[in-house]
């Protein structure tokens, strides 16, 4: 039966190296589906099946794609009910049972006429649509939901103050001294003034279980959004600083005024660091965490309105001002925008010669799960010349040049995109 | 102390390990033990191929989600190139234990340093090769790493291979790429403000120190590139002396 | 999880015939220690320690925290001691297995309750800014007496390390850079080293119990008992730990406790000869000079 079920599968994908070894490890196990119990029956059918094979293997092409709707030239009437044969085995069931030729079959279909496609429907280029609400936290200081598909992130900031008085081994001298030098001490890193924490809640995603500690992919994940907001310099330090000016005699009501002249103020001090938590947490994940992340971080980076904190010398602490005409929004440089792309071989090894390969954008969890290769590519296309910030890629040898070029063009589209999103 | 650039290599010295390598290069040493392939608690078990657990250690300080990220780069980079379908059910432990880093001036009492730990990437990458090939694990290919700064104020731009800490951190633009021996492109990993040209002239210069195939042609020349030797020519002779070590007896 | 691989009864017997002969496996005599050989790192406080095939690297760090609340005078020393699976495949990450808590036990009351390291000397505050010093052991490769060999390379990286300089104005504390100001030694009261001791049971009738130093690993996994002394040079005993075992005669044991003096004024006069050789290598210029200054202050 076994050598059945791998010649119906070879007429289907015209192809002749497909493996069903999962196939039959499943059978194995005792826990097939319907379709694979009945062999008897359906037995006779395939020696008509095999008369008609070419006909057969484009109606379960046409069957894919009418599903979604994209190409429904001429869907059969043997597509619609299922299952009529061993055959046509409901979508479902193919995509559990082997899922590499599942969507192998999708982006190769066998009929010249259809257009390769995901099973998800999308094109191999194609994005999916987000959604971005603003500011739907009421105790955040800023705060962002991002929907892309069914991937969604509740970003949600909180400015916490930090006296330097607490800080061990702060310099007063060394950072006041140079204020607008690039290089040297930059306080946001040295202090962690930005603290990413990602969470993937339970229930998000299938895959995770509750009470676990904190997942490889929420720590790595972590430490990408850390990394980049530390790389791209999208924070000005000054935002983040709380000052002091001691009472000046020809100027007494001035406080903590600073950023128009800095020679006059020589004797201000910082006195405090506004700190920010940036807590990121996972509604529903399916597929594509960092760009969703990064997407849900940039909204709620743009959203933040932080007090106005001044350092009241008589009480000794740190006071804000709770009008929000004082409050200020962050001023960020630049719009960073993240993509992440996987490569899906056509051989399932790894080390095989086999090179046909596709990339797909924006993947769902099912391609993630298919693929090895992935790339993220970082842009910003807020200026006129499109500045890349960030390029990763790991786990396979496909992306070369060529190819980084066409990522980083898809980039720059999905950037427009998203920009105006973000921007309004 | 000003940390040599160059390249050096201790193989097979821990005793109880299959596999083990201390590898040193711009101020950073990171020693390699490989087990493998041995049993996998079952929970764990893949059914078709190897299971690869990575680890790395800080010299200071316990792992943290730096240390995750940069285990989850090597995971699905050494996945790549050890046959993991020759070890159907069985693991392959890879430790790295990181020993000495260049001391950030600038901190002085901090342990941990923010940011800036892309810059071990290419030893840690080295060094699990290397302890893969002392222990004689069957790879597909091998890689080589090497990390490049570029300075650019404007007008003039600097590309740097192996930056010190300070100028990685200074630069304006770090990439860490590793090829395989057959010249293609496994890791990239590429920070801070650059354009699409940049990263190609980094792509080709990384590509000419990893990859040997135009130094058979035109050894010399190879050398002259920044006065560096190819990370492929070096594998390759700290693996032929250590054979010929082991075989000295053998004539 | 891989197990441990356990000794072979061939192996079991012909050990204790070897010892019922007087003789060890490796020839040593029995209270004789393996080649002990300390290299220090470039950076302050790295010390990497061999005995024979058991090697450990310490490093040491440093930073600037607040103490605790009960106790506003005293800075923070802590150890930590990981056996990773480099040592050994058995080794599993997350969890700790008994040797190793055994090691860092030993190790806490040998070192830190011993006050080998003045913690009063790391308050920069009061109740505010202290030093957090924190050792951190690596070991690299396992082939017995992991106690000693991590005693000795805790001792020797703390020795060797600086911390950086500082200096207080009311309640403002400046940590200066390495290259602002020469950094300075930690304040060590005593040197405090372990001594491991391995008894196995007499073979023959009425026969005395056999006391082995340095024990390889596999003298470790045949022993019947052992004890670890913890002593300075001036022979002050800082413990004694006999975790169960067979029992040992009193006067006996009271001979370990001197062979343990003899073996601790070696070593640590061996640490001393390094320490001054790397002292040597590092004195580039007049900085041992500059240093000498400093240590006057």
């Amino acid at each position: 039966m076994a050598a059945w079920v791998e010649r119906k599968q070879s007429l289907v994908y015209g192809s002749d190296d497909w493996l069903p070894r999962k196939l039959v490890l499943v059978r194995a196990g005792g826990t097939c589906p319907a379709p694979f119990q009945r062999p008897t029956k359906k037995q006779k059918a395939s020696v008509a099946a095999t008369a008609s094979s070419s006909t057969r293997a484009l109606n379960f092409t046409l069957h894919i794609t009418s599903h979604h709707g994209i190409k429904s030239q001429s869907p059969s009437p043997m597509a619609s009910t299922t299952p009529q044969s061993a055959l046509s085995f409901p979508r479902e069931t193919f995509a559990k049972l082997s899922p590499h030729p599942y969507l192998r079959a999708h982006l190769q279909p066998t009929s010249a006429t259809a257009t390769p496609t995901r099973a998800n429907g999308r094109s191999p280029s194609q994005f999916r649509t987000p959604h971005i609400n603003n500011g739907s936290l009421t105790h955040a200081d800023g705060s962002a939901v991002v929907r892309i598909g069914d991937t969604t992130v509740v970003c949600g900031i909180r400015g916490e103050i930090l006296l330097t008085s607490k800080v061990p081994g702060w310099r007063a001298d060394k950072a006041a001294a140079e204020p607008s030098s690039g290089a040297g001490y930059n306080e946001i890193k040295e202090l962690d003034l930005l603290v990413p924490n990602i969470e993937l809640a339970t229930g998000c995603s299938p895959a995770f279980m509750p009470v676990i500690p904190p997942s490889t992919l929420a720590q790595d994940l972590s430490t990408k959004i850390y990394s980049l907001l530390h790389s791209t310099n999208l924070l000005d330090r000054e935002d983040l600083r709380i000052w002091y000016q001691p009472p000046d005699l020809s100027d007494p009501d001035r406080m903590d005024d600073d950023s128009e002249d800095d020679e006059e103020t020589s004797a201000s001090e910082i006195k405090a660091f506004w700190a920010l938590y940036i807590d990121i947490l996972f509604i529903s994940l399916d597929g594509n965490p960092f760009d969703a992340a990064w997407a849900a971080v940039m909204s709620a980076l743009k959203n933040v309105r932080l007090p106005k904190a001044y350092w009241d010398p008589d009480r000794e602490m740190i006071l804000c001002d709770d009008s929000v005409d004082k409050s200020k929004k962050l001023s960020l440089n630049g719009l960073p925008v993240a993509i992440t792309a996987l490569v899906f071989k056509a051989k399932e090894q790894a080390q095989s010669k086999d090179k046909k390969y596709w990339i797909l954008v924006d993947p769902d969890t099912f391609e993630e799960s298919l693929c090895d290769e992935s790339v993220t590519v970082v842009v910003d296309c807020s200026e006129k010349k499109t500045r890349i910030l960030s390029i990763t890629k790991s786990g396979g040898t496909i992306v070369g040049r060529e190819e980084m070029k066409d990522i980083v063009k898809l980039a720059e589209q999905r950037s427009t995109e998203l920009s105006s999103i973000l921007n309004g | 102390m000003v940390a040599s650039k160059e390249p050096s290599v201790l193989l097979s010295h821990l005793h109880r390990a299959d596999g083990s390598a201390t590898f040193s290069q711009n101020g950073y040493t990171v020693i390699g033990a490989v087990n493998g392939p041995i049993e996998v608690p079952r929970r764990h078990e893949l059914p078709e191929e190897a299971v690869i657990e990575v680890l790395v250690r800080p010299a200071a300080g316990v792992g943290g989600t730096r240390e995750r990220h940069l285990e989850s780069i090597l995971h699905s980079t050494l996945r790549q190139i050890i046959l993991v379908h020759n070890f159907p059910r069985h693991l392959i432990q890879v430790t790295l234990q990181i020993t000495n880093t260049p001391e950030n001036k600038n901190t002085g009492s901090k342990v941990v340093q923010a940011g800036s730990h892309l810059a071990i990437l290419p030893a840690l990458l080295q060094t699990a090769v290397l302890a893969l090939l002392s222990a004689s694990m069957p790879l597909a290919t091998i890689l080589t790493s090497v990390s490049i700064a570029i300075h650019a104020d404007g007008k003039s731009r600097k590309l740097i291979t192996h930056p010190s800490l300070k100028e990685f951190e200074s630069a304006s633009s770090v990439h860490i790429m590793a090829f395989t021996s057959h010249g293609e492109p496994l890791v990239v990993e590429s920070q801070g403000t650059f354009t699409l040209e940049d990263w190609e002239e980094v792509f080709e210069t990384v590509k000419a120190l990893c990859h040997a195939e135009h130094n058979r042609i035109d050894d010399n020349a190879m050398q002259g590139v920044d006065g560096k030797g190819n990370m492929l020519e070096f594998v390759k002779s700290a693996m032929g002396e250590k054979v010929a070590q082991d075989l000295h007896w053998h004539t | 999880m891989p197990r441990e691989v356990e000794p072979s009864v061939n192996e079991r017997q012909f050990f204790e015939k070897a010892l019922a002969e007087n003789l060890r496996l490796d020839g040593r005599a029995f209270d004789q220690f393996r080649d002990l050989e300390l290299s220090f790192g470039d950076e302050f406080g790295v010390a990497d320690v061999r005995l024979g095939k058991t090697r450990i690297h310490t490093n040491i760090s440093a930073e600037v925290t607040t103490p605790y609340p009960d106790k506003p005078f005293d800075g923070l020393f802590t150890i930590t001691t990981e056996l990773s699976p480099m040592t050994s495949p058995h080794y599993e990450t997350s969890r700790p297995s008994d040797p190793e808590i055994l090691l860092s036990r030993i190790l806490e009351k040998n070192l830190r309750r011993s006050q080998a390291l003045d913690t009063e000397s790391l308050c920069l505050i009061a109740g505010h800014k202290v030093w957090s010093v924190r050792a951190d052991v690596h070991i690299l490769s396992h082939d017995g007496n992991l106690i000693d060999a991590s005693c000795i390379s805790v001792l020797a990286a703390l020795q060797h390390f600086r911390k950086p300089d500082t200096s207080s104005e009311g309640e403002n504390v400046t940590v200066y850079t390495l290259e602002e100001r020469d950094p300075v030694p930690l304040s060590l009261l005593h040197f405090p080293y372990c001594v491991t001791f391995s008894f196995y049971p007499s073979t023959v009738e009425e026969g005395e119990t056999v006391i082995l130093l340095d024990s390889t690993l596999l003298e470790e996994q045949l022993r019947e008992g052992s004890a670890t002394i913890g002593i300075n040079k001036d022979g002050e005993l800082c413990q004694i730990a006999k975790l169960g075992g067979i029992s040992v005669d009193a006067v006996a044991f009271l001979g370990c406790v001197q062979v343990a003096l003899a073996r601790v004024k070696e070593i640590s006069t061996f640490v001393i000869k390094r320490l001054a050789e790397d002292a040597k290598k590092r004195d580039k210029g007049d900085l041992m000079a500059e240093l000498r200054a400093e240590n006057d202050r």
